[in-house]
């Protein structure tokens, strides 16, 4: 009796820690909703650090195919998972999530394309993401956003 | 693979029960980062994160990495509190049972994942607790049932120890130990299999993405339907192997064994009764 009493007492804790993990989960997710405004978009590897401004473009060789250049937009990250992306030149929409222990924000486009950023910080102001070209090393693209 | 403890397990017991479940892992663990962008199976690497996280005072992310490693070790629990309970009563039962809830969690997982994901956070870190669940499970059970030998979830132990094997091997004093080449056949073994299920999970991924964990849970219930076949074929040559040598003792009463055997059952049985009163009335 003893024995099933400790066996089951284990399964509990199990069972609470997944409640818990659930319960935050759902505020770790809501902490993204709103409206964020890119205001830098960098190179990390690169040791001079250059931020790039809206309107700049400069040619890196070591930087991924793959990486799609987001300049000077805003971000909208809505309840339902839909994130639209608006600036001067784009308009597009696309399906958030955060995977992992909310530390990988996925981006997935209509057309099938992904983009998988490593969430590197967030607060009540700013947002900081990297792209994530591995799931072990941080990505070299840096993009910081403001609340608007 | 599953019938046999400890002292008892042959060396190829160690091997087919490796091979398969570390296959699983490999499978397992190559789903989860590809669908959940986290591990499964190794929890080492979490350890580290929980760490760093612990610095960094991002105190939701280190409950949730230090719930996963609790999963995996209230799996391991499970299973072996399952063993080590049941082992008395049934062997096989006490080594089947947490292969079934495992094949039970990795079917919810994709069961779910299939039909109702809607990929919000809490469903990730929940199926994920239950993926670190089922791989504590397997890895408490082949560890448990093989005396430590085998663990097949994650392959930092086991590079270590092949490290430290060949070293051996490139000594003259152990150079032809038959137990060191079995054990490195057995790690080897181990090794190839959790990497071919990582890739095969992986080129199979972007085809079936959450129908992955059926062809692991056929794979697991392989290896249950397997040693049951084992212990019934057992059975059946054990009893007509007790009919044979029964019917060559008393050829008289080859014709009605089962009438026989009952009457002996009775004349072993009556004694005891009898013995029994006796120390009541003693008493």
């Amino acid at each position: 009796m003893k024995t099933i009493a400790i066996f089951f007492s284990w399964m509990l804790l199990g069972c609470l820690s997944i409640l818990l993990m659930a319960t935050n989960a759902h505020e770790s997710q809501n902490s993204l909703v709103g409206k964020w405004t890119e205001q830098k978009w960098e190179y990390e590897t690169d040791s001079t650090k250059v931020p790039l401004t809206s309107l700049q473009t400069t040619q890196n060789p070591t930087m991924p195919m793959q990486v799609i250049r987001h300049q000077a937009e805003v971000w909208d990250f809505q309840p339902n998972g839909t994130l639209r992306i608006a600036s001067a030149l784009v308009q597009k929409e696309a399906k958030w999530s955060l995977k992992g222990r909310a530390n990988v924000l996925v981006l997935a486009y209509p057309d099938g394309q992904q983009e998988h950023y490593q969430v590197t910080q967030i607060d009540d102001k700013s947002l900081v993401i990297n792209f994530e070209s591995q799931i072990q090393a941080r990505g070299i693209a840096k993009l910081t956003f403001t609340r608007q | 693979m599953l019938r046999k403890l400890n002292i008892n397990r042959t060396p190829t017991d160690n091997l087919q029960l490796g091979v398969i479940t570390a296959f699983v892992s490999g499978m397992v663990n190559i789903a989860s980062l590809l669908l959940f962008f986290a591990f499964s199976s190794n929890v080492t690497g979490h350890f580290a994160i929980l760490a760093a996280e612990i610095v960094q005072g991002d105190w939701y992310q280190m409950s949730v990495v230090f719930s996963w490693i609790f999963l995996f070790m209230i799996g391991s629990f499970t299973a072996n509190f399952i063993v080590i309970r049941l082992n008395k009563i049934n062997t096989y039962l006490a080594h089947a049972l947490p292969l079934v809830i495992e094949i039970i969690c990795l079917l919810g997982v994709g069961i779910y994942g299939d039909l109702f994901y809607a990929e919000t956070l809490a469903e990730t870190e929940l199926l994920m607790s239950i993926m670190l669940f089922s791989m504590g499970l397997q890895n408490g059970l082949t560890a448990s049932i093989s005396n430590f030998s085998i663990k097949t979830t994650h392959l930092t132990g086991i590079t270590t120890d092949l490290g430290i094997l060949f070293s051996m091997l490139m000594h003259p004093d152990f150079k032809h130990n038959k137990e060191i080449k079995i054990r490195c056949q057995l790690l080897l073994s181990i090794m190839i299999a959790y990497v071919t299920g990582g890739i095969l999970s992986g080129l199979c991924y972007y085809q079936l993405y959450f129908k992955l964990f059926y062809v692991v849970a056929v794979l697991l219930s392989g290896v249950i339907a397997y040693d049951l076949y084992r212990v019934r074929i057992t059975k059946f040559i054990h009893k007509r192997q007790l009919q044979t040598s029964l019917n060559t003792v008393h050829p008289s009463r080859s014709s009605s064994w089962r009438n026989w055997s009952i009457k002996a059952k009775k004349s072993l049985t009556l004694p005891t009764l009898r013995d029994d009163s006796r120390l009541l009335t003693q008493d």
